[in-house]
């Protein structure tokens, strides 16, 4: 069940995404999110998707993985999709039972909603899954490093956002260990209440908080080992650079994204 | 001239919850010249580690002094120069892998050192080839084995070209594929780089392998020699709580039941089946 969860997670590559500057994968990603959040009709709709679903083709990245990152949101995109769907008033009304109806504009808020979420966390997914965590950091570094200068810790923000994805599946592959232990001396998460459920994570939260805090400790004697001081005199393998891609990306970008919103003005 | 690594009445002081001192070191003089691949014993709780860790000034003297390469580790502002010199690896590769990418892992150490980026790229490749991990270098650290990570932990220190590296029980999370994998690193950086190792283990069959062992029990240096010295003295090891070579064990089982009268310095398999030919031809001669 754990290891279910791919959001957020790195699949090497050598696809010309993989090779595109993270720079630039970070402000596309945002101004997706803009666009996504900015169009609301169909037809821009189709667009958007032509789009994100053309680039996760590009990347060579399977659907069926892209799809695995919606599972821990379904419930999520479900519920709000079904909360839409009975409880949106409108002219068109097709069908009700006491205070719940379904109405025609309940049906396209509902898809829209729906659209929206899944592409958005389509979006972002292509985004981690071909950008590797230290390179995103990096990135995510260089566009905020303006800000070093009014003295905030964009260095260390970035550091520990990367150590964090670093160790995501480490305490995942943890996490599903003391499940194992603590099953085997009968332990039961999958039945009774909430409540009884909630109790029942008591006994694995507490070893993984116990062996995160160890982990801490060594990771941070190993990195001070291996002359970490933060960001003194600090350079970098990859030095990232714009090129003749990064362009192309952002024209196509700019032809998508923009053609979608002007769609959704014009119509 | 100066050692390696010179520890000079090393003394590491400690105090409980209860705020009793306790002394985790007690005047320990050991010196470990360049070049040397050296083994470090003793049962749980006898120091180890904590000498370990004054290697490379991650932990510092409360009494005496450690000098590594020639600087003194109680001096501050030498810190860097002896964490160069002197690189370690620990126990558990997941808590010391920094990075998701095995190549961007390695090059951590350079990127922290401020090596050029054309630099860091020639020194990760040619690290990750020393430790047989280049065809890895893209992938995920989480899903290679035990030894794999290992070794492109060691890569990530030998990036660095330390003088020395210091390994806590490398070994200890592998199985013996991955044991031997590493093991071999070790010998092979030794010999074709003259790095000096130090080899803290629990396995006798690694520790037979080094130029000398080392025996620390209750923060006391009581051992120090060759292994071919140290492993004939099988009363005193056993009551240091270590076992000896099976080799050995058996030749000196031999010795008591039958009366073989064999040396029981063999601390190979090859050596051991070599005796015990020549002790059963004699024998049916
Ligand atoms: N900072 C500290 N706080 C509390 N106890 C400590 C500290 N440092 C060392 N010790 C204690 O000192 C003793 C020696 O520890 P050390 O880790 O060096 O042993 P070791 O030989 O490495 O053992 P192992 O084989 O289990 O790794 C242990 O009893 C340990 O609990
Ligand atoms: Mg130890």
């Amino acid at each position: 069940m754990l290891r279910d969860i791919t959001l957020g997670q790195f699949f090497p590559g050598n696809t010309w995404m993989h090779r595109i500057d993270p720079r630039t994968k970070i402000v596309l990603v945002m101004a997706m999110i803009v666009a996504l959040f900015v169009c609301s009709h169909a037809a821009a709709y189709v667009v958007l998707t032509v789009y994100i679903f053309g680039l996760i083709a590009i990347s060579k990245l399977s659907l069926r993985m892209v799809l695995r990152g919606l599972k821990p949101l379904l419930v999520i995109i479900l519920f709000t999709a079904v909360l839409n769907l009975f409880l949106t008033p409108g002219d068109m009304l097709l069908w009700r039972a006491g205070p719940v109806s379904i109405t025609m504009e309940g049906i396209q808020k509902a898809a829209l909603i729906v659209a929206r979420l899944v592409l958005l966390i389509a979006g972002t997914s292509l985004l981690t899954y071909t950008t590797s965590p230290i390179q995103l950091t990096d990135g995510l570094e260089r566009l905020l490093s303006p800000l070093k200068k009014l003295h905030l810790p964009i260095h260390e923000l970035a550091m520990m956002m990367s150590l964090a994805l670093r160790f995501i599946p480490t305490l995942v592959e943890e996490t599903d260990k003391i499940m194992s232990a603590q099953r085997a001396r009968g332990a039961d998460f999958d039945s009774g209440n909430l409540l009884h459920r909630a109790k029942a994570l008591i006994p694995i939260l507490v070893p993984l908080f116990v062996s995160s805090f160890r982990r801490a400790d060594e990771l941070a004697t190993a990195m001070e080992c291996r002359l970490y001081r933060g960001d003194i005199g600090r350079t970098r393998m990859r030095q990232l650079q714009l090129g003749r891609d990064d362009a192309i990306c952002v024209i196509v970008a700019i032809l998508f994204l923009g053609g979608a919103i002007v769609l959704q003005i014009l119509t | 001239m100066s050692e390696m690594i010179q520890a000079e009445q090393l003394t590491f002081r400690y105090t409980d919850f209860s705020h009793t001192a306790h002394l985790a070191l007690d005047g320990v003089n050991l010196t470990i010249p360049y070049g040397q691949f050296a083994a470090i014993l003793g049962r749980n709780g006898s120091g180890k580690s904590t000498f370990a860790k004054h290697c490379n000034a991650i932990a510092l003297p409360s009494g005496g002094r450690v000098l590594v390469d020639g600087m003194d580790t109680l001096q501050p502002d030498l810190i860097w120069d002896i964490r160069r010199a002197c690189s370690m690896v620990f126990q558990n590769p997941d808590n010391q892998i920094v990075a998701t990418v095995v190549e961007e892992d390695v090059a951590f150490g350079l990127e922290n050192m401020g090596v050029p980026p054309k630099e860091i790229r020639r020194r990760v490749n040619e690290a990750l080839h020393m430790v047989d991990m280049y065809e890895y270098r893209m992938h995920a650290p989480h899903l290679l084995s035990g030894g794999q990570k290992q070794r492109v932990a060691i890569a990530g220190v030998l990036a660095m070209q330390p003088k020395c590296i210091v390994l806590d029980e490398p070994t200890a999370m592998l199985d013996p594929r991955g044991r031997a994998d590493v093991m071999h690193v070790l010998h092979r950086l030794h010999k074709e780089k003259g790095i000096t190792i130090v080899l803290i283990t629990h396995h006798m069959d690694e520790a037979v392998q080094a130029e000398r062992v080392a025996v620390l029990d209750h923060g006391h240096l009581i051992l120090d020699g060759t292994p071919r010295r140290i492993f004939v003295q099988t009363r005193k090891l056993h009551s240091l709580g270590l076992t000896v070579p099976q080799s050995v064990q058996l030749l000196e089982a031999l010795n008591g039941c039958a009366q073989a009268g064999l040396e029981i310095d063999a601390l190979t398999v090859e050596e051991c089946a070599d005796r015990l030919e020549v002790w059963l031809k004699g024998g049916r001669a």
